[in-house]
């Protein structure tokens, strides 16, 4: 019986490192949700590391200086706008007008700087059925 | 006309499903043969239908017919042909089509076989329920031959991002892979359905298995050269949601290669076992669902759909069946040996399924957390990067350190004799790599002691091979050369499983260095400016722009030296596609074993200034060439013949016929 205990242990203390691991990395990779509006409301957790908000590109604000590079952009939801900053080369598909999803923080200016700018596998997103 | 036949070929295969499900049960009830044969014959008609169905949306997209609104929004005129073939899975409607066309050439295939009769019907029945799912669907909600309510000159197009050698491999051998893993899940189903406890669907059912792991590992390795060649999908692996649907099911399917492997031989591990060939034919369900549900934020997912609901429903409805069906069996499986000692192989086999469900866990966590905490909390989150490579990484190296172990050690109980005869040597190597590595300049101490576990394990790997050679020599005489072949040749099961490990220890390595040390850097240059990024010697000689076909190129033109030495020309572009928007990026690698040089041409002002934004990926080539090392090791592992059946020795030859005829002489009796 002693080896089944044994097995029992073995298990115990796996679950309890699985537990340990992903508490751990619970701390490390987990971003808020916002919706455009909610950041705006300032509804941002203090605890989290990063915010995702996803959105569409308000392209008569939009500018690509690709010396440095830097895209500057106002993200919008249709009525709200969040002007973004993001410091990497420009996507490809940036201007196709497909959804974007951004990551990153707020700056003091109220503007959001983006770490990670996606946006969204156009030929697969099927537009909504008019 | 071709799209009228299309969909009649669906709808009557669905008739055919339903019609041979409905037979094998009948034959099940009457057990009159020329039921069977009817059935038998209405999934060959289905292979058949499905067939026709694919080959007319194929032959749709083949003559650009926009009347069809499928071929309208993923190809175009200018599209070159074999992009057009490839359209079949760049939308929701054609790759649900080329999974029931998969799913039916499977079914004919192993109705043909018929390899353990009693099953046959039963493992019909289940796989004609999964083929009856994705016709309906087809049928009646999401009609691949739709037909357009206005007239169109012109196609969308597809998008630039899929026009990429990527598109022709990673879907399919992803859809082989997922739909390969329905055939041991349906057998195991089969087995406990007609109360059998041993392992003969494990044996059957074997080749399946691997040959749809392999095509799973080539779709997500794929996947990843594909994303890491693409500018904008993150490198090759950003623990996307859709990345992780076809990561899970192939976790738990490497751990369930393990485990049968204990089931075959020590006749243990029954219900788990059942339970992970369950957990991962639910698992490639719900990555289908993940994908076209729309429920999670993903660069690569289909747009939200109505569909989603089905394949949750479906998942659902698989999973709550086939553990009622486990559960309703649970006698017939308990009976397990125990173990015998915790140094065995199979303790350690335990352990690594342990390591591979736990890494599954911890990635369907990761995934569906914020489903979770929205639901639970209302509080909207994402799980990113950081949480699955903190969980993931060290689950990773201790799997690596198992990999290295695991083969070396003895079934039931190793000896402490044994045990240093078969790591002393590895133990040293990996100490010896792990002293100079850190002299020449290895520091990051998770990179370091990540390549010293995967030089271990390689070593182990090797060694046991090297050991084998000697012995084998000492006894039958023979030169090394015929020692090597021979002792490969006649252990293909076992030495395939270790050439599949090198591959994948490869990658391993690969991905720590890739990780661990590269290099980005952002740089504006002047025509004919020159810049240094460690060995590189980079000059920007000249921006070009050419035709080709109807899309124009922009190209620059980059002088390249390393060491003094001239690596030529590399030319970072972009493509400008006449039916697009947006233009395609296509970045410039030089790749070595040591390290990859990635040029992305980002932008460029009218005076020929451009900027480029400069990586140095090292180590990357090991990945993709792990990769193929995989591909190889499998074959080998299923290449049929003496050989490649069982573990090699003659006495377990044996033993492996005593126990089948015994069983057979059970269930006669």
């Amino acid at each position: 019986m002693s080896k089944r205990l044994r097995l029992i242990a073995a298990i115990l203390l796996f679950t309890g490192a699985m537990g340990y691991l992903i508490f751990n990395g619970m701390r490390q990779g987990v971003g808020q949700l916002l919706t455009i509006e909610e950041a705006l409301a300032k509804n941002i957790k203090e605890n989290v590391t990063f915010i995702r908000m996803e959105g569409t590109v308000d392209y008569t604000t939009a500018f690509y200086d690709p010396l440095k590079p830097q895209l500057v952009f106002d993200l919008t939801d249709g009525s709200n706008k969040i002007p973004v900053i993001f410091e990497d080369v420009k996507p490809d598909n940036f201007d196709a007008g497909y959804p974007i999803i951004v990551e990153g923080r707020f700056l003091e200016d109220g503007r959001f700087r983006a770490d990670k700018l996606l946006v969204k596998c156009p030929s697969k997103y099927e537009e909504e059925s008019k | 006309m071709a799209a009228d036949l299309g969909y009649i070929a669906i709808l009557l295969s669905l008739v055919l499903a339903f019609y041979a499900i409905f037979c094998f049960i009948l034959y099940l009830k009457t057990k009159n043969y020329r039921l069977f044969d009817s059935a038998k014959g209405s999934v060959y008609a289905t292979a058949f239908l499905t067939t026709v169905a694919t080959l007319c949306l194929e032959w749709l997209l083949y003559l650009g017919d926009f009347s069809i609104k499928y071929v309208y929004q993923y190809t175009s005129t200018d599209l070159p042909w074999f992009y057009r073939l490839t359209a079949l899975w760049a939308g929701n409607d054609g790759s649900l089509l080329l999974w029931a066309w998969l799913l039916a050439l499977y079914a004919s295939l192993v109705v043909k076989q018929n390899k353990i009769k009693e099953m046959t019907p039963i493992v019909m029945i289940i796989l004609m329920i999964n083929s009856l799912f994705f016709l309906f669907i087809m049928a009646f909600l999401t009609n691949p031959f739709e037909k357009m309510t206005m007239f169109a000159v012109e196609g969308r197009g597809l998008n630039p991002m899929l026009q990429s050698p990527g598109m022709i491999i990673h879907p399919v051998t992803t859809y082989l892979g997922y739909v390969g893993f329905a055939i041991p899940f349906a057998f195991a189903i089969a087995a406990l359905v007609i109360n059998r406890s041993d392992d003969e669907w494990i044996k059957v059912t074997r080749g399946w298995t691997i040959i749809a792991w392999m095509f799973l590992s080539i779709g997500n390795l794929y996947g990843a050269l594909w994303a890491y060649e693409e500018l904008g999908w993150g490198g090759y692996w950003a623990w996307d949601p859709v990345e992780n649907a076809s990561f899970m099911p192939w976790l738990t399917g490497s751990a369930f290669l393990h485990s049968v492997m204990v089931q075959e031989r020590k006749n243990m591990l029954k219900i788990w076992n059942i339970v992970l060939i369950i957990i991962t034919y639910v698992l490639t369900l719900f990555g289908t669902y993940l994908v076209r549900s729309g429920i999670l934020q993903s660069v690569h997912a289909f747009g939200s759909s109505s569909l989603g609901k089905f394949f949750l429903a479906f998942t659902v409805v698989v999973l709550i069946c086939s553990l009622g069906i486990m559960f309703s069996r649970i006698k017939l499986l308990k009976g397990d040996k125990e173990f015998e000692s915790f140094i065995s192989k199979e303790s350690s086999f335990l352990l690594n399924n342990l390591i591979l469900v736990g890494m599954t866990f911890a990635t369907f966590w990761g995934t569906i957390f914020p489903l979770i905490s929205e639901a639970v909390t209302g509080n909207k989150i994402t799980v990113s990067i950081p949480f699955f490579n903190t969980v993931n990484a060290p689950l990773g190296l201790v799997m690596v350190l198992l990999m290295g172990i695991c083969p070396l050690i003895a079934w039931r109980k190793s000896s402490t004799k044994n045990l240093l005869a078969n790591f002393t040597v590895p133990f040293l190597a990996s100490l010896i790599f792990a002293s100079i590595a850190y002299i020449l300049g290895l520091r990051k101490i998770y990179v370091l002691m990540g390549f010293t576990l995967t030089v271990f394990a390689i070593a182990a790997t090797l060694w046991d091979v090297v050991k084998g050679i000697l012995i084998r020599r000492k006894i039958t005489g023979e030169s090394i050369f015929i020692a090597t072949f021979r002792l490969l040749v006649r252990n293909r099961r076992r030495y395939g499983g270790y050439v599949i490990h090198l591959g994948i220890l490869m990658m391993i390595l690969g991905i720590i260095g890739s990780q661990g040390y590269d290099i980005a850097r952002q740089v504006t240059m002047e025509v004919g400016e020159t810049i240094t990024i460690k060995d590189y010697i980079i000059t920007y000689e000249d921006l070009k722009q050419k035709r080709s076909g109807t899309n124009m190129i922009i190209f620059a033109q980059l002088n390249v030296t390393n060491n003094g030495q001239s690596l030529g020309e590399m030319t970072p572009h972009k493509i400008f596609y006449k039916t697009q928007k947006q233009p395609s990026t296509e970045v410039a690698i030089y790749s070595t074993w040591i390290e990859d040089l990635y040029i992305i041409l980002a932008g460029w002002e009218m005076d020929g200034t451009a900027n480029f934004k400069i990586l140095v990926n090292p180590l990357v080539k090991w990945i993709w060439t792990g990769g193929y090392i995989l591909i190889i090791g499998t074959i080998f592992a299923l290449w049929p013949g003496r050989g490649s059946l069982i573990g090699g020795k003659y006495t377990r030859r044996v033993l492996g016929h005593l126990n089948s005829r015994g069983v057979e002489q059970n269930y006669a009796g």
